[in-house]
Protein backbone atom coordinates (compact mmCIF):
# COMPACT_ATOMS: atom_id res chain seq x y z
CA UNK A 1 0.00 0.00 0.00
CA UNK A 2 1.35 3.41 -0.90
CA UNK A 3 1.48 5.93 1.89
CA UNK A 4 -1.05 8.67 1.55
CA UNK A 5 0.07 12.20 0.94
CA UNK A 6 -0.88 13.24 4.43
CA UNK A 7 0.70 10.22 6.06
CA UNK A 8 3.92 10.98 7.91
CA UNK A 9 5.37 7.50 7.28
CA UNK A 10 4.54 4.16 5.73
CA UNK A 11 2.47 2.17 8.21
CA UNK A 12 2.78 -1.26 6.60
CA UNK A 13 6.30 -2.13 7.88
CA UNK A 14 5.22 -1.13 11.35
CA UNK A 15 2.03 -3.13 11.03
CA UNK A 16 3.99 -6.25 10.10
CA UNK A 17 6.27 -5.70 13.04
CA UNK A 18 3.32 -5.32 15.35
CA UNK A 19 1.63 -8.42 13.93
CA UNK A 20 4.73 -10.45 14.68
CA UNK A 21 3.97 -10.10 18.33
CA UNK A 22 2.19 -13.14 19.64
CA UNK A 23 -0.98 -12.83 21.58
CA UNK A 24 -4.62 -13.45 20.86
CA UNK A 25 -7.90 -13.74 22.68
CA UNK A 26 -8.65 -17.08 24.27
CA UNK A 27 -10.95 -19.59 22.65
CA UNK A 28 -13.40 -19.10 25.47
CA UNK A 29 -13.48 -15.41 24.65
CA UNK A 30 -14.06 -16.25 20.98
CA UNK A 31 -16.98 -18.51 21.85
CA UNK A 32 -18.58 -15.90 24.07
CA UNK A 33 -18.39 -13.18 21.46
CA UNK A 34 -19.60 -15.37 18.62
CA UNK A 35 -22.48 -16.62 20.77
CA UNK A 36 -23.42 -13.04 21.57
CA UNK A 37 -23.37 -12.20 17.87
CA UNK A 38 -25.66 -15.12 17.09
CA UNK A 39 -28.01 -14.25 19.92
CA UNK A 40 -28.28 -10.70 18.65
CA UNK A 41 -29.69 -11.96 15.36
CA UNK A 42 -32.54 -13.82 17.03
CA UNK A 43 -35.65 -11.62 17.09
CA UNK A 44 -36.30 -10.42 20.58
CA UNK A 45 -39.50 -11.86 21.96
CA UNK A 46 -39.81 -9.12 24.52
CA UNK A 47 -40.38 -6.48 21.87
CA UNK A 48 -43.92 -7.68 21.17
CA UNK A 49 -44.53 -10.09 24.02
CA UNK A 50 -44.93 -7.50 26.75
CA UNK A 51 -47.46 -5.20 25.05
CA UNK A 52 -49.34 -8.18 23.64
CA UNK A 53 -49.68 -9.80 27.05
CA UNK A 54 -50.77 -6.52 28.60
CA UNK A 55 -53.42 -6.05 25.93
CA UNK A 56 -54.67 -9.61 26.40
CA UNK A 57 -54.87 -9.17 30.17
CA UNK A 58 -56.77 -5.91 29.80
CA UNK A 59 -59.21 -7.46 27.35
CA UNK A 60 -59.80 -10.41 29.66
CA UNK A 61 -60.44 -8.10 32.60
CA UNK A 62 -62.96 -6.04 30.61
CA UNK A 63 -64.76 -9.17 29.44
CA UNK A 64 -64.95 -10.52 32.98
CA UNK A 65 -66.41 -7.27 34.29
CA UNK A 66 -68.97 -7.17 31.51
CA UNK A 67 -69.93 -10.74 32.15
CA UNK A 68 -70.35 -10.09 35.87
CA UNK A 69 -72.51 -7.04 35.21
CA UNK A 70 -74.68 -8.92 32.73
CA UNK A 71 -75.25 -11.74 35.19
CA UNK A 72 -75.94 -9.50 38.16
CA UNK A 73 -79.76 -9.65 37.50
CA UNK A 74 -79.93 -13.44 37.56
CA UNK A 75 -78.96 -15.47 40.60
CA UNK A 76 -75.36 -16.42 40.22
CA UNK A 77 -75.73 -19.32 42.65
CA UNK A 78 -78.27 -21.92 43.79
CA UNK A 79 -80.69 -20.48 46.29
CA UNK A 80 -82.25 -22.21 49.25
CA UNK A 81 -85.65 -22.36 47.61
CA UNK A 82 -84.15 -24.09 44.59
CA UNK A 83 -82.76 -26.76 46.85
CA UNK A 84 -85.98 -27.13 48.82
CA UNK A 85 -88.22 -27.41 45.77
CA UNK A 86 -85.98 -29.94 44.06
CA UNK A 87 -87.47 -33.02 45.83
CA UNK A 88 -91.00 -31.94 44.99
CA UNK A 89 -90.09 -31.55 41.34
CA UNK A 90 -88.40 -34.92 41.33
CA UNK A 91 -91.46 -36.54 42.91
CA UNK A 92 -93.74 -34.95 40.36
CA UNK A 93 -91.52 -36.05 37.52
CA UNK A 94 -91.50 -39.61 38.83
CA UNK A 95 -95.26 -39.70 39.37
CA UNK A 96 -96.13 -38.22 36.01
CA UNK A 97 -95.27 -41.21 33.77
CA UNK A 98 -97.07 -43.69 36.03
CA UNK A 99 -100.15 -41.55 36.28
CA UNK A 100 -100.11 -40.96 32.57
CA UNK A 101 -100.13 -44.69 32.01
CA UNK A 102 -103.13 -45.06 34.28
CA UNK A 103 -104.98 -42.22 32.70
CA UNK A 104 -104.32 -43.35 29.15
CA UNK A 105 -107.41 -45.58 28.75
CA UNK A 106 -109.69 -42.93 30.21
CA UNK A 107 -108.27 -40.30 27.95
CA UNK A 108 -108.85 -42.53 24.97
CA UNK A 109 -112.49 -42.79 25.95
CA UNK A 110 -112.88 -39.07 25.98
CA UNK A 111 -113.16 -37.07 22.80
CA UNK A 112 -110.10 -35.05 22.08
CA UNK A 113 -111.91 -31.78 22.39
CA UNK A 114 -113.27 -32.74 25.76
CA UNK A 115 -109.91 -33.53 27.24
CA UNK A 116 -109.35 -29.90 27.92
CA UNK A 117 -112.43 -29.85 30.06
CA UNK A 118 -110.88 -32.22 32.51
CA UNK A 119 -110.32 -30.76 35.92
CA UNK A 120 -107.02 -29.01 36.50
CA UNK A 121 -104.36 -31.06 38.16
CA UNK A 122 -105.23 -31.85 41.68
CA UNK A 123 -101.60 -31.86 42.66
CA UNK A 124 -101.26 -28.93 44.91
CA UNK A 125 -98.22 -26.75 44.48
CA UNK A 126 -95.68 -27.86 47.00
CA UNK A 127 -96.02 -25.99 50.22
CA UNK A 128 -93.12 -25.38 52.50
CA UNK A 129 -94.05 -28.45 54.52
CA UNK A 130 -94.34 -30.71 51.53
CA UNK A 131 -91.08 -29.33 50.19
CA UNK A 132 -89.28 -30.16 53.36
CA UNK A 133 -90.88 -33.59 53.81
CA UNK A 134 -91.91 -34.86 50.41
CA UNK A 135 -91.87 -38.45 51.60
CA UNK A 136 -94.67 -37.62 54.07
CA UNK A 137 -97.18 -36.25 51.62
CA UNK A 138 -100.69 -35.90 53.02
CA UNK A 139 -102.98 -38.84 52.34
CA UNK A 140 -105.69 -36.42 51.25
CA UNK A 141 -103.77 -35.94 48.03
CA UNK A 142 -104.84 -38.92 45.94
CA UNK A 143 -102.03 -40.66 44.04
CA UNK A 144 -104.08 -40.69 40.89
CA UNK A 145 -104.52 -36.98 41.03
CA UNK A 146 -101.24 -36.60 39.20
CA UNK A 147 -102.80 -38.40 36.28
CA UNK A 148 -104.48 -35.23 35.18
CA UNK A 149 -101.15 -33.46 34.89
CA UNK A 150 -100.43 -34.30 31.27
CA UNK A 151 -104.04 -33.71 30.31
CA UNK A 152 -104.09 -30.29 31.85
CA UNK A 153 -100.85 -29.37 30.09
CA UNK A 154 -102.31 -30.04 26.68
CA UNK A 155 -103.51 -26.98 24.80
CA UNK A 156 -107.26 -26.54 25.26
CA UNK A 157 -109.53 -25.69 22.30
CA UNK A 158 -111.35 -22.44 22.64
CA UNK A 159 -114.92 -23.40 23.38
CA UNK A 160 -117.06 -20.89 25.16
CA UNK A 161 -119.34 -23.45 26.75
CA UNK A 162 -116.56 -25.61 28.06
CA UNK A 163 -114.70 -22.61 29.39
CA UNK A 164 -117.76 -21.44 31.23
CA UNK A 165 -118.37 -24.84 32.74
CA UNK A 166 -114.72 -25.16 33.60
CA UNK A 167 -114.76 -21.80 35.26
CA UNK A 168 -117.76 -22.78 37.26
CA UNK A 169 -116.22 -26.08 38.14
CA UNK A 170 -113.06 -24.35 39.27
CA UNK A 171 -115.11 -22.05 41.39
CA UNK A 172 -116.50 -25.10 43.07
CA UNK A 173 -113.11 -26.59 43.77
CA UNK A 174 -111.32 -25.59 46.89
CA UNK A 175 -108.21 -23.51 46.91
CA UNK A 176 -105.55 -25.16 44.87
CA UNK A 177 -103.14 -24.79 47.71
CA UNK A 178 -105.11 -27.32 49.76
CA UNK A 179 -105.67 -30.96 48.84
CA UNK A 180 -109.22 -31.80 47.84
CA UNK A 181 -111.07 -34.00 50.23
CA UNK A 182 -113.37 -36.83 49.18
CA UNK A 183 -116.40 -34.73 50.09
CA UNK A 184 -115.24 -31.83 47.96
CA UNK A 185 -114.39 -34.18 45.10
CA UNK A 186 -117.82 -35.76 45.29
CA UNK A 187 -119.43 -32.34 45.32
CA UNK A 188 -117.52 -31.44 42.16
CA UNK A 189 -118.75 -34.65 40.54
CA UNK A 190 -122.26 -33.76 41.44
CA UNK A 191 -121.77 -30.34 39.93
CA UNK A 192 -120.54 -31.93 36.70
CA UNK A 193 -123.49 -34.19 36.66
CA UNK A 194 -125.82 -31.25 37.24
CA UNK A 195 -124.43 -29.52 34.15
CA UNK A 196 -125.07 -32.61 32.06
CA UNK A 197 -121.48 -33.78 31.76
CA UNK A 198 -122.38 -37.25 32.77
CA UNK A 199 -119.43 -39.09 31.26
CA UNK A 200 -116.94 -36.80 32.88
CA UNK A 201 -118.78 -37.15 36.17
CA UNK A 202 -118.66 -40.92 35.84
CA UNK A 203 -114.94 -40.84 35.08
CA UNK A 204 -114.30 -38.64 38.07
CA UNK A 205 -116.39 -40.97 40.18
CA UNK A 206 -114.21 -43.90 39.14
CA UNK A 207 -111.15 -41.94 40.17
CA UNK A 208 -112.73 -41.00 43.45
CA UNK A 209 -113.44 -44.63 44.18
CA UNK A 210 -109.88 -45.54 43.37
CA UNK A 211 -108.48 -42.76 45.49
CA UNK A 212 -110.79 -43.28 48.45
CA UNK A 213 -111.82 -46.94 48.45
CA UNK A 214 -114.99 -47.52 50.47
CA UNK A 215 -115.66 -43.86 51.02
CA UNK A 216 -118.46 -43.65 48.47
CA UNK A 217 -120.33 -46.63 49.94
CA UNK A 218 -120.13 -45.27 53.45
CA UNK A 219 -121.17 -41.85 52.19
CA UNK A 220 -124.21 -43.31 50.40
CA UNK A 221 -125.11 -45.25 53.49
CA UNK A 222 -124.96 -42.11 55.56
CA UNK A 223 -126.79 -40.05 52.90
CA UNK A 224 -129.24 -42.39 51.22
CA UNK B 1 -8.16 -1.55 0.46
CA UNK B 2 -9.97 -4.56 -0.92
CA UNK B 3 -9.60 -6.33 2.42
CA UNK B 4 -11.16 -3.40 4.22
CA UNK B 5 -14.01 -3.38 1.78
CA UNK B 6 -14.36 -7.06 2.41
CA UNK B 7 -14.69 -6.30 6.11
CA UNK B 8 -17.43 -3.80 5.39
CA UNK B 9 -19.24 -6.30 3.19
CA UNK B 10 -19.03 -8.90 5.90
CA UNK B 11 -20.42 -6.45 8.40
CA UNK B 12 -23.30 -5.61 6.09
CA UNK B 13 -24.03 -9.28 5.63
CA UNK B 14 -24.07 -9.71 9.38
CA UNK B 15 -26.43 -6.78 9.74
CA UNK B 16 -28.67 -8.54 7.22
CA UNK B 17 -28.74 -11.62 9.45
CA UNK B 18 -25.79 -13.71 8.30
CA UNK B 19 -24.11 -15.05 11.44
CA UNK B 20 -21.39 -16.75 9.42
CA UNK B 21 -20.33 -13.39 8.04
CA UNK B 22 -19.69 -12.18 11.57
CA UNK B 23 -17.60 -15.24 12.30
CA UNK B 24 -15.43 -14.45 9.32
CA UNK B 25 -15.25 -10.78 10.21
CA UNK B 26 -14.27 -11.63 13.74
CA UNK B 27 -11.60 -14.05 12.61
CA UNK B 28 -10.05 -11.41 10.36
CA UNK B 29 -9.83 -8.80 13.10
CA UNK B 30 -9.63 -10.59 16.41
CA UNK B 31 -5.87 -10.78 16.90
CA UNK B 32 -5.10 -7.27 15.66
CA UNK B 33 -7.78 -5.74 17.82
CA UNK B 34 -6.78 -7.76 20.84
CA UNK B 35 -3.12 -6.69 20.49
CA UNK B 36 -4.20 -3.10 20.03
CA UNK B 37 -6.23 -3.16 23.23
CA UNK B 38 -3.56 -4.98 25.17
CA UNK B 39 -0.93 -2.41 24.18
CA UNK B 40 -3.21 0.38 25.27
CA UNK B 41 -4.63 -1.13 28.43
CA UNK B 42 -1.50 -3.12 29.40
CA UNK B 43 -3.37 -5.41 31.73
CA UNK B 44 -4.26 -8.96 30.80
CA UNK B 45 -7.59 -9.19 32.65
CA UNK B 46 -8.63 -5.71 31.60
CA UNK B 47 -7.68 -6.51 28.01
CA UNK B 48 -10.19 -9.35 27.92
CA UNK B 49 -12.91 -7.17 29.41
CA UNK B 50 -12.31 -4.30 27.03
CA UNK B 51 -11.99 -6.65 24.07
CA UNK B 52 -15.34 -8.25 24.83
CA UNK B 53 -16.96 -4.90 25.48
CA UNK B 54 -15.67 -3.66 22.15
CA UNK B 55 -17.24 -6.51 20.20
CA UNK B 56 -20.43 -6.16 22.21
CA UNK B 57 -20.65 -2.58 21.04
CA UNK B 58 -20.00 -3.64 17.47
CA UNK B 59 -22.83 -6.15 17.73
CA UNK B 60 -25.13 -3.75 19.54
CA UNK B 61 -24.61 -0.89 17.12
CA UNK B 62 -24.71 -2.98 13.96
CA UNK B 63 -27.98 -1.38 12.85
CA UNK B 64 -26.27 2.01 12.83
CA UNK B 65 -23.29 0.84 10.85
CA UNK B 66 -22.84 2.63 7.54
CA UNK B 67 -19.93 1.73 5.24
CA UNK B 68 -18.96 5.34 4.76
CA UNK B 69 -15.54 4.65 6.28
CA UNK B 70 -13.39 1.56 6.44
CA UNK B 71 -14.65 -1.03 8.83
CA UNK B 72 -11.37 -1.14 10.71
CA UNK B 73 -11.54 2.61 11.25
CA UNK B 74 -14.95 2.18 12.84
CA UNK B 75 -13.78 -0.86 14.81
CA UNK B 76 -10.64 0.76 16.24
CA UNK B 77 -12.52 3.91 17.13
CA UNK B 78 -14.88 1.80 19.16
CA UNK B 79 -11.93 0.01 20.71
CA UNK B 80 -10.26 3.27 21.66
CA UNK B 81 -13.49 4.51 23.22
CA UNK B 82 -13.73 1.30 25.21
CA UNK B 83 -10.18 1.80 26.44
CA UNK B 84 -10.94 5.35 27.54
CA UNK B 85 -14.06 4.14 29.33
CA UNK B 86 -11.95 1.55 31.07
CA UNK B 87 -9.49 4.19 32.19
CA UNK B 88 -12.29 6.33 33.52
CA UNK B 89 -13.88 3.45 35.40
CA UNK B 90 -10.60 2.26 36.85
CA UNK B 91 -9.80 5.76 38.08
CA UNK B 92 -6.59 5.83 36.21
CA UNK B 93 -4.90 9.12 35.61
CA UNK B 94 -5.51 10.84 32.34
CA UNK B 95 -3.47 9.61 29.44
CA UNK B 96 -1.29 12.69 29.18
CA UNK B 97 -0.29 12.29 32.84
CA UNK B 98 1.13 8.83 32.34
CA UNK B 99 4.87 8.81 32.87
CA UNK B 100 7.44 6.65 31.23
CA UNK B 101 8.03 4.89 34.50
CA UNK B 102 4.36 3.86 34.61
CA UNK B 103 4.54 2.54 31.10
CA UNK B 104 7.71 0.60 31.77
CA UNK B 105 6.32 -0.90 34.94
CA UNK B 106 3.16 -1.90 33.13
CA UNK B 107 5.13 -3.36 30.26
CA UNK B 108 7.12 -5.43 32.71
CA UNK B 109 3.85 -6.92 33.95
CA UNK B 110 2.89 -7.99 30.47
CA UNK B 111 3.60 -11.70 29.93
CA UNK B 112 4.93 -11.05 26.48
CA UNK B 113 7.33 -8.37 27.64
CA UNK B 114 8.75 -9.81 30.81
CA UNK B 115 12.50 -10.23 31.10
CA UNK B 116 12.40 -13.92 30.33
CA UNK B 117 10.03 -13.50 27.42
CA UNK B 118 12.14 -10.79 25.96
CA UNK B 119 15.24 -12.91 26.28
CA UNK B 120 13.85 -15.90 24.49
CA UNK B 121 11.56 -14.22 22.02
CA UNK B 122 12.46 -12.28 19.00
CA UNK B 123 14.68 -9.47 20.14
CA UNK B 124 13.25 -6.85 17.84
CA UNK B 125 9.71 -7.75 18.85
CA UNK B 126 10.61 -7.56 22.51
CA UNK B 127 12.29 -4.24 22.07
CA UNK B 128 9.30 -2.93 20.16
CA UNK B 129 6.99 -3.98 22.97
CA UNK B 130 9.17 -2.31 25.51
CA UNK B 131 9.60 0.77 23.38
CA UNK B 132 5.85 1.02 22.93
CA UNK B 133 5.37 0.75 26.67
CA UNK B 134 7.80 3.58 27.16
CA UNK B 135 5.97 5.89 24.79
CA UNK B 136 3.77 8.56 26.32
CA UNK B 137 0.15 7.54 26.23
CA UNK B 138 -1.02 10.02 23.61
CA UNK B 139 1.85 9.07 21.29
CA UNK B 140 1.20 5.39 21.80
CA UNK B 141 -2.49 5.83 21.07
CA UNK B 142 -1.77 7.80 17.95
CA UNK B 143 0.83 5.32 16.74
CA UNK B 144 -1.36 2.24 17.36
CA UNK B 145 -4.41 3.85 15.77
CA UNK B 146 -2.28 4.67 12.77
CA UNK B 147 -0.26 1.50 12.37
CA UNK B 148 -2.57 -1.16 13.73
CA UNK B 149 -5.98 0.43 13.22
CA UNK B 150 -5.28 1.98 9.86
CA UNK B 151 -6.76 5.35 10.76
CA UNK B 152 -5.65 8.43 8.86
CA UNK B 153 -4.10 11.44 10.56
CA UNK B 154 -7.39 13.30 10.30
CA UNK B 155 -9.28 10.40 11.79
CA UNK B 156 -6.78 10.13 14.64
CA UNK B 157 -7.14 13.83 15.29
CA UNK B 158 -10.91 13.52 15.37
CA UNK B 159 -10.83 10.45 17.55
CA UNK B 160 -8.40 11.88 20.08
CA UNK B 161 -9.96 15.32 20.08
CA UNK B 162 -6.96 17.16 18.77
CA UNK B 163 -5.94 18.94 15.61
CA UNK B 164 -4.45 17.20 12.61
CA UNK B 165 -1.06 18.81 13.16
CA UNK B 166 -0.96 17.65 16.76
CA UNK B 167 -1.82 14.15 15.71
CA UNK B 168 0.81 14.19 13.02
CA UNK B 169 3.38 15.53 15.49
CA UNK B 170 2.58 12.76 17.97
CA UNK B 171 3.04 10.20 15.27
CA UNK B 172 6.41 11.60 14.26
CA UNK B 173 7.64 11.66 17.84
CA UNK B 174 6.43 8.12 18.41
CA UNK B 175 8.13 6.76 15.32
CA UNK B 176 11.33 8.56 16.20
CA UNK B 177 11.40 7.00 19.65
CA UNK B 178 10.59 3.55 18.33
CA UNK B 179 13.31 3.77 15.71
CA UNK B 180 15.73 4.82 18.36
CA UNK B 181 14.77 1.87 20.52
CA UNK B 182 14.84 -0.67 17.69
CA UNK B 183 18.03 0.54 16.10
CA UNK B 184 18.83 -1.45 13.01
CA UNK B 185 15.65 -3.54 13.42
CA UNK B 186 13.47 -0.51 12.83
CA UNK B 187 11.51 -0.46 9.53
CA UNK B 188 12.98 1.73 6.87
CA UNK B 189 10.67 4.34 5.35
Amino acid sequence: MEPRNEEPFDREPWRRLLEADSGAPTQDMDRRILAEARRALVPRVGRWWLPASLAASLLLAVLLVQWQLADSGAPAHVTESDVLSAPARIAADEAAPAAATEALPQRQELPATRAADMPLPEVAPPTMESRRMPETATPAAPPAAAASLPVAQEPAPAQAESSAVLGKFHALTPSSSEPRTAEQWYADIQALRATGRIKEADAELVRLKAAYPGWLESHQLQNP
Amino acid sequence: MEERDADAQLMLRYVAGDARAFEELYERNRTGLWRFIRRLVRDAAATDDVFQECWSRVIGSRERYRPTARFTTWLYRIAHNCCMDHWRKSGRRAAHETTDDDAIAAAADSPASGPFAIAVADEARGRLTLALARLPEDQRVAFLLYAEGGLSVAEIAEQTGTGAETAKSRLRYAVARLKEALGNDAPVD
